[in-house]
């Protein structure tokens, strides 16, 4: 039997500390911007719009740059670029952009971690599993909801909703209530479910999930080392079951690397990234179509 | 081969750091709107840029380049100064300072961004209804209006909502506005030849496009050398639009 192995202490600060990076990154540039339009800010720093840094603005103007050539009002060039850097990553490695850079990710978790402290064992595991199967499909409705609807309309119709968009201009005239008030909702209910906006409403997020099915470099188990210990489970802030699972596929994954032998698994080489054995088409559709079956929804049997 | 965290920590912000860095090597980087108006989908103007498209963040060097009307004759029609403009120049004046500036001059009507997507659509030959009721023109605008050949009943259109700017006494001088025989635009400036409202069909020839050429584009023989183009094709039942479609082309490829 493989060895349990000691952790470094270090290392979970490691994801943490990129986190941080692009949540200050992001929050200076966005102060920035407002700064610069009332005749301050800081030269060397970008003075961007948040829409201007916002993956999710590219895709949802590939309709209207298909037909005309032109982007939807308040989304540049920068949006195109960086959504086509996030669907590579996603196509790498997965949703990493979801489980290292984005900013509003990172706020639920840290929120969530103050909920941890409240609830212990209960955190994360309030939802009863018949209602959060199907909500986990909400975000491609949201998805398509805001792709048909910019298309139609032309303008940024999921600003007023947005929740990342509110975390950023709080101080601006051009918050909408909307958005602070699911901003609200989405940090409040972190403190009982872990990143709840990711999970059910997040629309970049549904796009970037669709990858878990044939990303290149995926979360494997190997069961032959495996002590089912349950401590991937319990460690996967989406609730998958890794401990049952050979190769992570389900659409939930932000390649956190939670679950993985370096943090949460205590056997060493037992959960890893790594690149692809022999392709199983059919397992990935099943993981879309049934990723929590046979669990409660929460990881429980 | 397995990918560890620290891996991830590194790889993450460095396909970022790269792919900006490679976009911005390739010019390609931009977090700025790219001032380029969507165009007009449908009708007899279907493919030219939309005023309507016009926005607050436009300055009158973004409008030149869309719809080919000057810097000078947009700052005359709306009263703005050299001095006004600061040391940015004419060209990055923004259309959203209007709101701010003209705020308060009538009861009803506004001087502001739908006043210069009107302003354009006029000037250029476009189809655009104001889109607010109490959108106005400055008075600056309506002997440009005319200088550059708006038909009457939109030039009348444009007289009732005229606004009374301030301080015209410091108004640019219009470069030549409306004299230049050798533009088409009203304005003088070599490089702004467009084909407008008041061209004729001598200029689109002093500019470098043979009678012949432009039959072939237009599929009929020209005009006389000293009719305005749009006068003729009203008189012969054609489009101008479509007219300006056919024979701006020629006249950019014989500039270059
Ligand atoms: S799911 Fe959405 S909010 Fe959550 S981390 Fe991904 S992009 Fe950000
Ligand atoms: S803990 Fe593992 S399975 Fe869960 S989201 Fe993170 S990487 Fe994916």
């Amino acid at each position: 039997m493989a060895k349990a192995k000691a952790k470094s202490k270090s290392i979970r600060f490691v994801r943490l500390g990129v986190q941080i990076l692009f949540f200050v990154l992001i929050a200076a540039i966005s102060v920035n911007h407002t700064l610069v339009e009332n005749g301050g800010g800081i030269r060397w720093l970008s003075t961007a719009s948040l829409h201007a840094l916002c993956p999710f603005g590219g895709v949802v103007s590939i309709w209207q740059v298909a037909t005309q050539a032109t982007f939807v009002k308040k989304i540049h060039e920068s949006s195109f670029i960086l959504m086509w850097i996030g669907l590579g990553l996603a196509l790498l490695v997965g949703p990493a952009f979801c489980g290292w850079a984005c900013p509003l990710g990172s706020v639920q978790e840290w929120f969530g971690k103050l909920g941890r402290k409240l609830f212990g064992k209960k955190y994360n595991a309030f939802v009863p599993r018949r209602l959060d199967k199907p909500l986990r499909y909400l975000r491609y409705l949201v998805l398509a909801m805001v792709v048909w609807n910019t298309a139609r309309l032309g303008t940024l119709v999921f600003e007023t909703y947005d929740p990342y968009f509110a975390l950023f201009n709080l101080w601006s005239a051009e918050l909408a209530w909307q958005a602070a008030a699911i901003l609200a909702a989405t940090l409040v209910l972190s403190l009982f479910v872990e990143r709840p906006f990711c999970k059910y409403m997040c629309p970049y997020g549904a796009l970037q999930g669709v990858f878990n099915l044939f990303r290149i470099f995926r979360i494997r188990r190997v069961a032959k080392t495996c002590i089912d210990c349950k401590a991937c489970d319990r460690a996967c802030p989406m609730n998958i079951e890794v401990s049952t699972s050979g190769v992570v596929r389900d659409h939930q994954c932000i390649t956190c690397m939670e679950c993985t032998s370096e943090r949460a698994c205590p056997v060493k080489d037992t959960v890893d990234l790594v690149p692809p054995g022999p392709a199983k088409p059919k397992a990935a559709l099943a993981a879309f179509v049934v990723p929590l079956a046979g669990t409660d929804g929460q990881g429980r049997k | 081969m397995k990918i560890r965290i620290v891996h991830l920590a590194i790889a993450v912000p460095a396909v970022f750091v790269i792919g900006i860095g490679a976009s911005m090597a390739f010019n390609l980087w931009n977090t700025e709107s790219s001032k380029q108006p969507a165009k007009i989908t449908s009708g007899a103007f279907a493919g030219s840029a939309d005023p309507a498209d016009i926005r607050g963040s436009y300055s009158f060097g973004d409008i030149e380049k869309a719809f080919g009307i000057p810097v000078e004759v947009l700052a005359r029609a709306f009263g703005v100064s050299a001095e006004a403009a600061g040391t940015a120049g004419l060209a990055a004046y923004q259309v959203k300072n209007f709101e701010e500036i003209y705020a308060g001059l009538s009861e009803d009507l506004e001087v502001g961004t739908d006043s210069v997507r009107w302003f354009t659509a006029l000037y250029a030959g476009l189809p655009y209804e104001p889109e607010e009721e109490g959108t106005g023109l400055p008075n600056t605008a309506i002997p440009v209006l005319r200088e550059a050949g708006v038909p009457s009943e939109l030039l009348d259109a444009a007289r009732a909502v005229v606004v009374e700017l301030p301080g015209l006494e410091n108004l640019p001088a219009a470069a030549g506005a409306g004299e230049a025989a050798g533009t088409g635009t009203g304005s003088g400036g070599e490089e702004t030849r467009t084909i407008v409202g008041k061209t004729t069909f001598g200029q689109v020839e002093d500019w470098g496009v043979s009678r012949a050429k432009m039959a072939e584009a237009m599929g009929r023989e020209p005009g006389p050398s000293n009719a305005v183009i749009r006068d003729w094709a009203g008189e012969n039942g054609v489009e101008f639009s479509v007219i300006k479609e056919a024979l701006q082309p020629l006249v950019d490829a014989a500039a270059q």
